[in-house]
């Protein structure tokens, strides 16, 4: 066995020092040099779902149009998608298909909705996501775009995860609670080609149960979503949005079933994106009322 | 740590005579058939947790019921009585409900074992129809389950005083016992496919003491975890086999045979011994044969 081992012992000499692995500095090295401060956009409406949870898809294309032109600095949200894809480009849209909780159909109509207006012609975009690696390969641009949850085996589900299925073996990716998420982002079929990270929370769920890790007690009803440039900033921050809604319904803090350690090690050993929140932008839009971050 | 699997003959017929109707909920006429490979298709992030306990083959099938949500029963094969224990203990929730052998149900989902089975019945939504709907699809799986399992026979060696029965963990891999209760981010237990281990949370007025006994394939395999946590958990406490660790607990552990016990979290040392001294009674009685082989429920 290899000499180093981190056991309880370890834990519990940093618990009762009170220091803190929360920079993971110590777990994963020197940090490369990355931008000072990154941005994720936050958009809420009450009106975006009804009584009955079904979307609302004006309020959502407002939405998006917000957070987008946001985050791009463009007023118009066209013009905005026009920076973010040319008619050029092959456009794939990595969704998520998970049953109980899949990247909802409303919000794939309207980001190719955007994309059409960016002049980006429909048999040049393509979504998927089982498949992202056989029909997603190809494209020059990538959108990146699914509901946040808790993961049993990743502690949360956001955009780093999202591409495992371009992966040839996605349960390669599944040792140290996923820590190596974040090498999928080098694949050839991913690197450098995604322009836009979309972190929905319309009805995140914050904690699972059962062989697929889900409950609908756990679930509710945030009416946001999150834009990014930088995958492991949106998770970032949708992990604090996880674990306060946790606090809020539990009374006390309750832990994920598995620390979310890909976020930390997508930045400080995998250099995708920014991680720590004192680096992060967050900027809210709409609706403010239990907005918990 | 990456779960070993290993193919599985998909088998013609199901040794079982699964339901088709149960309250006018009928069975599709569809089943999906998993096995070690192709779980991951079906289970998104937990299959690790079915691999880690051996499991063998997984059918899913759905019934629906015209303007009623659908119910999906999932009928894990997990090879044996033990594993299917196992798989239950990993996630309990909810209500008891006289089904299989111990079987809760909490919001639309029966958890339940019986023999080598691990069974979940999910209902889309839960409705009062559904829910009695569910029970009843678990009871029907449950009746053509014919034969009952043993549970596993370290549970015997768990000392039944301020343990808490609905927190006992069977396992056999570190990333079941590590959900639980974080050990170490490496196997210092020298744990396999064979080895049987038992987690026991125990109350007490002044806190929670949690005691690990593992019973492995081997004497060897015993010895060889025994060194394992010496060096890496008790450290300089490893000579005599107890340590006084960071947050002012005791933590010791013992090996007799092929059985080793691990305590922590004690508030004192006399207190940890005396746990073990109890183990070790039941370890030899077990050995003497004076335990009935089934007469641990917990």
């Amino acid at each position: 066995m290899a000499q180093k081992v981190l056991t309880r012992r370890d834990l519990l000499k940093v618990m009762v020092g009170a220091a803190s692995l929360g920079t993971g500095q110590e777990l994963f090295g020197k940090e490369e040099k990355k931008p000072a401060r990154v941005k994720v956009v936050l958009v809420r409406d009450p009106n975006v779902l009804d009584r009955r949870g079904q979307i609302n898809v004006k309020v959502l294309q407002k939405m998006l149009d917000e957070a987008v032109t946001t985050l791009v600095g463009e007023k118009d949200p066209v013009a905005a998608w026009k920076q973010l894809v040319k008619p050029t480009d092959l456009v794939g849209i990595k969704t998520n298909v998970w049953s109980p909780l899949p990247t909802p159909r409303e919000v794939e109509d309207a980001i190719q909705g955007r994309l059409r207006d960016a002049g980006v012609k429909p048999e040049r975009i393509r979504i998927d996501d089982r498949g992202a690696r056989t029909t997603l390969s190809p494209c020059t641009a990538l959108i990146n775009v699914r509901p946040l949850r808790t993961h049993w085996w990743s502690g949360i589900g956001g955009c780093i995860k999202n591409y495992i299925m371009f992966a040839p073996r996605p349960e390669e990716y599944h040792t140290d609670a996923c820590t190596p998420l974040a090498a999928v982002w080098q694949l050839p079929a991913v690197k450098g080609k995604t322009r836009l990270n979309i972190l929905l929370a319309l009805t995140p769920l914050f904690h699972g149960r059962g062989p697929h890790h889900y409950d609908p007690r756990f679930v509710w009803s945030y009416r946001g979503l999150f834009v990014s440039f930088d995958p492991v900033a949106i998770d970032s921050v949708g992990l604090r949005l996880i674990q306060a809604k946790r606090l809020q319904f539990f009374g006390e803090e309750v832990k994920l079933e598995t620390p979310a350690h890909h976020i930390i090690a997508a930045d400080k050993k995998y250099n995708l994106g920014v991680s720590d929140p004192a680096r992060i932008q967050l900027i809210k839009l709409g609706w403010k009322e239990e907005v918990l971050l | 740590m990456l779960l070993s699997v290993s193919p599985t003959k998909q088998p013609k017929e199901l040794p079982v005579d699964l339901p088709t109707e149960v309250s006018g909920w009928v069975w599709d006429g569809k089943e999906e058939i998993y096995n070690p490979k192709t779980l991951f298709r079906y289970i998104d992030g937990m299959a690790e947790v079915y691999l880690a306990y051996n499991f063998r083959l997984l059918v899913v099938r759905r019934y629906t019921k015209t303007n009623q949500p659908s119910l999906t029963l999932d009928f894990f094969d997990m090879g044996s009585a033990s594993d299917a224990y196992g798989v239950f203990t990993f996630e309990r929730d909810g209500e008891t409900v006289g089904i299989g052998q111990d079987a809760d149900y909490a919001y639309g989902m029966l958890r339940f074992w019986k023999g080598r089975y691990f069974v979940t019945v999910t209902a889309e939504k839960e409705t009062s129809e559904t829910r009695k709907a569910v029970l009843d699809l678990g009871k029907g799986v449950a009746a053509a389950i014919r034969e009952e399992g043993q549970r596993p026979q370290v549970l015997q060696l768990l000392p039944e005083k301020n343990l808490i029965p609905h927190k006992v963990l069977f396992f056999r891999h570190p990333t079941i016992l590590n959900r639980h209760f974080f050990l170490a981010d490496k196997d210092i237990l020298n744990l396999s496919p064979k080895a049987e281990g038992v987690l026991g949370v125990y109350e007490t007025t002044k806190g929670k003491v949690r005691l690990i006994i593992v019973r492995y394939p081997t004497e060897r395999d015993a010895r060889k975890a025994e060194a394992t946590f010496g060096k890496f958990f008790l450290r300089e406490g490893r000579a005599k086999g107890i340590v006084l660790t960071e947050d002012k607990k005791w933590t010791a552990a013992r090996r007799w045979g092929q059985v080793c016990a691990f305590l922590f979290d004690a508030l004192t040392q006399k207190e940890a011994l005396e746990v073990l001294k109890e183990v070790k009674k039941r370890v030899d009685e077990t050995t003497k044969g004076h335990r009935t082989k089934n007469s641990a429920k917990v």
